[in-house]
């Protein structure tokens, strides 16, 4: 397995593409935070504090996309037979490619928390204590975003329809389907990474953050095992 | 070595293989024919494992693919040249596969300078011509000094120099007493290497026989130029042999010792004799009821 997992790390390693979603994401966030401190809006309440602090939560996304790329470009490159021709053990290759994922979207997230620390605390006053369950969310949101890219990346085996359909669902479907489904969309996993980074206690809309942990835990643990179903299945 | 048994592949609308079964011996190069859509790559994607079969079983040594302790040590194998990420170079592709399968790194740079590639290895792949990619895909099967190679059409794309080179390769690599499985569409490529022939029609075997069988089994004919040609003709025919004239030359089914006795009991003086070389594409077109060769 540390040799699958080496593998997978030097792929990740010899390529830029993770490079430049990285980038992607930290205009994204500098972007964000920047515009909070020069607009003088400073965190006068602990919510004030979540919120600004929320800005690092865009690495979950990153991560999942990151996740989808991990496993999904070697569907499109076709890199996946060469993959599969030295380690046949199927199920070993997905859960290599999950350890790296989970470490990507770990590292992604930390990132992005340092920016936002970087910008917000002196720009606009952020008390990192009030904002502790908002970073431990992003960490662990991260870590389990980057696994579940992975399983659709598996299931959809190229990068390009799994990127499509992951930001579809997550910025169209899920919000058309909270008209339908009410209160209840909480339990759709784009709330449930939202509550899992929220910092918040229960609401109306949203689970806590602890159980948006664990949902994600166990959306990721769904994705997973459906990617390794449709990879164990797949002819190649 | 290579077991293949009962061997079944049934797509939705499609069946790929058929009930083919045949086995590859230790030690030689065995070709592996069939017109297009005959059921040769699926064959060998399920003997790499990269195919589920419907049913029936392809096995390495007795073991599946899958089976194996360590699958690269073992087989090496040649697919499509396209399976590269475009950005990688052709180095970092090597060692991420030495990485996977726990290779020493030095060994990439010695494959790379078997097939001649060292001075492209820092290149990305997309910027590679086909016939480096697929002496790229050549390094990669070895980098586990594998006893067996098992090549898909691996010259494709290759120009004249690229298939010599391949040509010599398989040879020395057999030469040290590992085997080799190759399909190919250059039947005449083929034919200079192949020590044996597998050959599929609609997903079944047509035959399986050493080379020179093959094409002695399916023609066998004698080429023969004389200054006699008429008495020569009329002789062969009288022993019962059927005779067209070819130009100069007189061309007859039976084998060269049979025509020569019979010129040498009429005292007809011979300029030529010679088995009539009959191509394995020939031979093949002659199994396969015509089909074209991909």
């Amino acid at each position: 397995m540390s040799r699958l997992l080496h593998a997978e790390l030097l792929k990740v390693r010899t390529v830029r593409t993770l490079l430049w979603i990285a980038l992607a994401m930290v205009l994204i966030i500098l972007l964000a935070a920047i515009s909070v401190a020069v607009s003088s809006a400073q965190a006068a309440t602990a919510a004030d504090d979540r919120s600004i602090a929320r800005i690092s939560a865009v690495a979950v996304v990153f991560a999942l996309l990151s996740g989808i790329v991990v496993f999904g470009s070697e569907g499109s490159s076709g890199t996946i037979t060469q993959t599969l021709l030295v380690a046949p053990v199927r199920e070993r290759v997905l859960l290599a490619k999950a350890g790296v994922a989970v470490a990507v979207g770990f590292a992604l997230a930390l990132l992005a928390e340092v920016l936002t620390l970087l910008v917000a605390v002196p720009g606009a006053s952020l008390d990192v204590h009030n904002a502790r369950l908002v970073l431990v969310g992003v960490l662990v949101g991260g870590a389990i975003g980057g696994a579940a890219g992975v399983g659709l990346g598996a299931v959809f085996h190229r990068q390009g329809p799994g990127i499509a359909v992951a930001l579809v669902w997550l910025l169209v479907a899920e919000n058309i389907f909270a008209v339908a489904f009410g209160d209840r969309i909480k339990y759709f996993p784009g709330h449930i990474f939202a509550a899992a980074v929220s910092g918040e206690h229960a609401s109306a809309q949203l689970v806590g953050t602890w159980a948006g942990i664990a949902g994600a835990s166990l959306y990721a643990a769904a994705f997973l095992a459906a990617g390794m179903v449709a990879l164990t299945r797949r002819d190649i | 070595m290579i077991e293949v048994v009962d061997l079944h592949k049934r797509y939705r609308k499609a069946t790929a293989v058929n009930g083919l079964s045949f086995r590859v011996p230790r030690g030689r190069i065995t070709g592996f024919l069939g017109p297009n859509g005959a059921g040769k790559t699926t064959t060998l994607r399920i003997l790499l494992g990269l195919v589920h079969p419907t049913s029936g079983r392809v096995t390495i040594d007795g073991k599946t693919y899958r089976e194996l302790d360590a699958p690269v040590r073992r087989v090496g194998a040649v697919l499509e040249s396209t399976n590269y990420h475009r950005k990688r170079s052709g180095r970092n592709h090597l060692r991420v596969l030495a990485a996977a399968a726990g290779i020493p790194g030095g060994r990439v740079d010695e494959v790379l300078r078997l097939v001649g590639i060292a001075n492209v290895a820092e290149r990305a792949v997309g910027g590679y011509s086909l016939g480096m990619r697929q002496r790229l895909s050549v390094a990669g099967a070895l980098l586990g000094d594998p006893e067996l190679l098992v090549l898909d059409e691996p010259a494709n794309g290759l120009d004249p120099e690229g298939i010599r080179w391949l040509r010599d390769f398989l040879r020395a690599f057999a030469a040290s007493g590992k085997t080799v499985f190759i399909s190919s569409h250059v039947l005449a490529e083929v034919q200079q290497i192949v020590d044996d022939v597998v050959i599929i029609h609609h997903g079944k075997l047509v035959a399986q026989e050493r080379i020179a069988g093959l094409t002695a089994r399916t023609a066998g004919a004698t080429r023969v130029r004389s200054p006699a040609a008429a008495r020569l003709g009329e002789a062969l025919s009288e022993a019962g042999l059927e005779v067209t004239v070819d130009g100069e030359h007189l061309r007859t089914s039976a084998p060269p010792e049979r025509v020569g006795e019979i010129a040498a009991a009429r005292g007809i003086v011979l300029h030529e004799l010679a088995a009539d070389p009959t191509s394995l594409e020939e031979a093949f077109l002659a199994l396969t009821g015509g089909d074209e060769i991909r």
